[in-house]
């Protein structure tokens, strides 16, 4: 666990790293973000306008999860906690921006590309980021919430203070057109699809 | 596209699982960002504490005066002390003597009305005090210019530990030095004007021993007085004691009927208080003439002079609580917590200077990076001649302070209803925040976007001069002017000479008991 004086967190358990996290050890801080800041990246630019967006929301994330670690029970796991930070984050920056989504043109795509996995698993689920990522920005948000959060249509109208039924119809055209592009794609059959 | 993978998935799942697995490389300046951000926080936690810790210590230092400043009072006891006494004097009837002496040794709330008799030989020369009197919270039943041999402490007032029976064999008003004056009444008694008193009193002394001033003018602020009224009506002597000149301040010992009243220590006062004023403030001499930061910062376009001459201050609005303690009659501290904002409008110019050797006018807008590292962002325009002016910024600075002042009071009366008060001290600020609007009218070639200000924790002189009013239930009005002077500088985002804010206004206090 020692090395050279300095505290190696790489093979260390999660309580101890929260521990000394608390303690406020840099070290146990920085292990903790290299251990989770990936995925929360990626789940940073599911909702992010663009890259940078997502990186700030990355950074006021995880200065949150440094800042309420003190009250992680340790009952379930750490990076599904993490994890609901981050969404939480995510969606009080829709909830700021509101008016600006409310205004971003359907064409509007995000310039992010998901960059091509090794194995064939990984590829699908590659090709199904960057259909997602080129869906316009309302329709990748609906998509977010309802189908990946498990929002209700309710509450994703309340968070992107719409009306239900607006929600309800930009789900089904995201939906749709997102069945449309995994069957361009050849991910899905046709004949399995299921209409809302 | 992608072989090898089932086909047969619902869009929602497949969703799910690519949203689940996927993950991106964040930029290594979001991992600075963030143990910015945190060092930060320790930081203003540690500030926080700065506040904090002063005023949890204030109460324990100013109550440790009520411990170590003084004597310590007369064990604390509960216990009702019996003691038989002589039959009545006046009625010759002995179950009409209360005959007892209440050892109200405690400092605690009275649950309910407590009687403590006074039984003297010489009840003449027993003292009063007020009624309700504000400062040391008894309420003694018998009114002023009366005789009192009975003193009942009311429901929901405090009786103070110094009150006990003693040896002494008269009612003594003492006054502590931190006390207000009490006025200590020796008058005669009379049937009349007794209030619960008339049966438990013991017998009165001669009238002809009697030296003491007519009762309207008895009212004395200090215990060591000396003699009773002369106007004390004859009354029948059942016994053949004879009368005495009373001296309150030589007791005379060997007699167990008498109480002594002490008042109590005054206690905190709590308040609050608003100001409203108008703000200022004072650059450090020959600021003007100092350089640009934008050229110290090296690789400018010359010596570019900024100047803020058409500073417009705004008002200075403030509100808190206090917390206060007299020391004595006059003097006292105070102290407390308060939120103040402070500002100013001003229109900064920028005057080309000459053009350093070397330099090469470049031919479009450049960005100056060594003034971007000091969190200016200037941009040059090589159109405008030398010397003139080429900049114009409009800056609104608003300070948000969260401040402890820690005042010296002096007041120049005690007792009237009015008096003139000077507080002084210093006020220890923190700088919760401070926004700075920024924007360049017409040319716009000379920005200054919101820095950070040099330091968070400030320091300012106090003075608040004016007039206190006494009102009803010992609450007291506090209005006068307050000044605050930054003892500490201040840097301007625009221009890193220093600055120092002055405030003055009105102030409001209000204090409750």
């Amino acid at each position: 666990m020692q090395e050279n004086g300095h505290t190696t967190y790489r093979s260390i358990d999660e309580r101890t790293l929260v521990q000394n996290c608390m303690r406020g050890q840099s070290a146990a801080q920085q292990e903790l973000y290299q251990r989770f800041s990936y995925k929360m990246m990626g789940v940073c630019l599911r909702y992010a306008r663009n890259t940078d967006d997502a990186q700030d929301l990355l950074q006021d994330g995880f200065i949150k999860v440094f800042s309420k670690l003190g009250q992680f029970s340790f009952e379930g796991s750490l990076e599904g906690w993490i994890r609901r930070i981050m969404v939480n984050t995510a969606i009080n920056y829709l909830k700021r921006n509101r008016q600006l989504f409310a205004h971003v043109p359907v064409e509007e795509r995000s310039e992010f590309i998901p960059q091509p996995a090794n194995n064939d698993h990984q590829l699908v689920h590659t090709d199904v980021m960057r259909i997602i990522f080129d869906l316009p920005l309302q329709y990748r948000t609906v998509l977010n919430l309802y189908a990946i959060e498990g929002y209700s249509h309710k509450e994703v109208a309340e968070i992107l203070a719409q009306n239900e039924s607006t929600c309800r119809s930009q789900y089904s055209r995201a939906r749709a057109l997102l069945q449309r592009k995994l069957e361009e794609q050849h991910i899905i059959k046709t004949e399995k699809v299921n209409q809302v | 596209m992608s072989n090898g993978v089932p086909h047969n998935h619902h869009p929602e799942d497949l969703l799910r699982d690519a949203a689940g697995s996927f993950s991106a490389a964040p930029a290594p300046e979001v991992w600075a960002g963030i143990q910015q951000a945190l060092q930060k926080k320790n930081k203003r936690r540690r500030f926080i504490w700065f506040f904090i810790l002063p005023l949890a210590l204030a109460p324990v230092f100013i109550f440790s005066g009520n411990f170590f400043g003084k004597k310590q009072p007369a064990p604390l006891t509960h216990t009702i002390k019996q003691t038989e006494t002589a039959p009545n004097r006046v009625t010759g009837n002995e179950n009409s003597n209360t005959a007892s002496i209440q050892e109200l040794v405690h400092d605690a709330p009275v649950k309910k009305d407590i009687t403590a008799p006074v039984v003297s030989e010489n009840p003449s020369l027993t003292g009063t005090v007020d009624n309700n009197d504000p400062v040391t919270g008894m309420a003694i039943s018998t009114p002023r210019n009366t005789r009192p041999n009975k003193i009942t402490f009311r429901k929901k007032e405090y009786i103070p530990a110094y009150f006990a029976s003693t040896n002494n064999n008269r009612v003594r008003i003492q006054k502590n030095k931190a006390r207000k004056p009490v006025s200590a009444a020796i008058a005669p008694a009379t049937g009349s004007e007794q209030q619960e008193t008339t049966i438990t009193g013991g017998a009165l002394p001669e009238p002809e021993k009697i030296t003491t001033p007519e009762p309207a003018e008895q009212q004395v602020t200090e215990p060591s007085i000396t003699g009773v009224p002369e106007n004390i009506p004859a009354q029948p002597a059942t016994t053949n004691d004879k009368p005495e000149t009373q001296n309150i301040t030589q007791p005379e010992a060997n007699k167990e009927q008498a109480i002594v009243v002490k008042l109590p220590r005054r206690k905190l006062r709590f308040g609050f208080n608003i100001n409203l004023g108008a703000g200022y403030r004072l650059l450090q001499p020959g600021a003007n003439s100092e350089k640009s930061a934008l050229n110290r910062s090296g690789g400018g376009t010359g010596d570019k002079a900024l100047s803020d001459l058409q500073q417009q201050p705004i008002g200075v609005y403030g509100a808190g609580v206090t917390v206060s303690k007299q020391l004595s009659g006059r003097w006292g501290i105070e102290t407390g917590i308060g939120y103040h904002l402070q500002g100013y409008n001003s229109v900064v110019y920028e005057t080309n200077g000459p053009v350093p050797l070397g330099f090469v006018q470049p031919q479009s807008y450049i960005l100056n990076p060594a003034a971007v590292r000091q969190n200016f962002r200037y941009v040059s325009n090589p159109n405008y001649a030398a010397t003139s002016v080429i900049g114009q910024t409009r800056l609104k600075n608003r300070y948000h302070f969260l401040k402890v002042p820690v005042l010296a009071t002096f007041q120049s009366n005690a007792k009237n209803r009015q008096s003139v008060f000077v507080k002084a001290g210093v006020s220890v600020q923190y700088l919760l925040n401070k926004n700075n609007y920024v924007y360049s009218p017409g040319v716009g070639n000379f920005y200054l976007p919101p820095s950070t200000t040099f330091r968070n924790i400030h320091l300012a002189g106090v003075v608040q001069p004016g007039f206190l009013f006494r009102l009803k239930n010992n609450r007291e009005l506090h209005l006068g002017l307050n000044m605050e002077l930054n003892l500490l500088p201040l840097h301007t985002p625009a221009v890193l000479y220093r600055e120092y804010l002055f405030n003055a206004g009105f102030k409001l206090t209000y204090l409750l008991r």
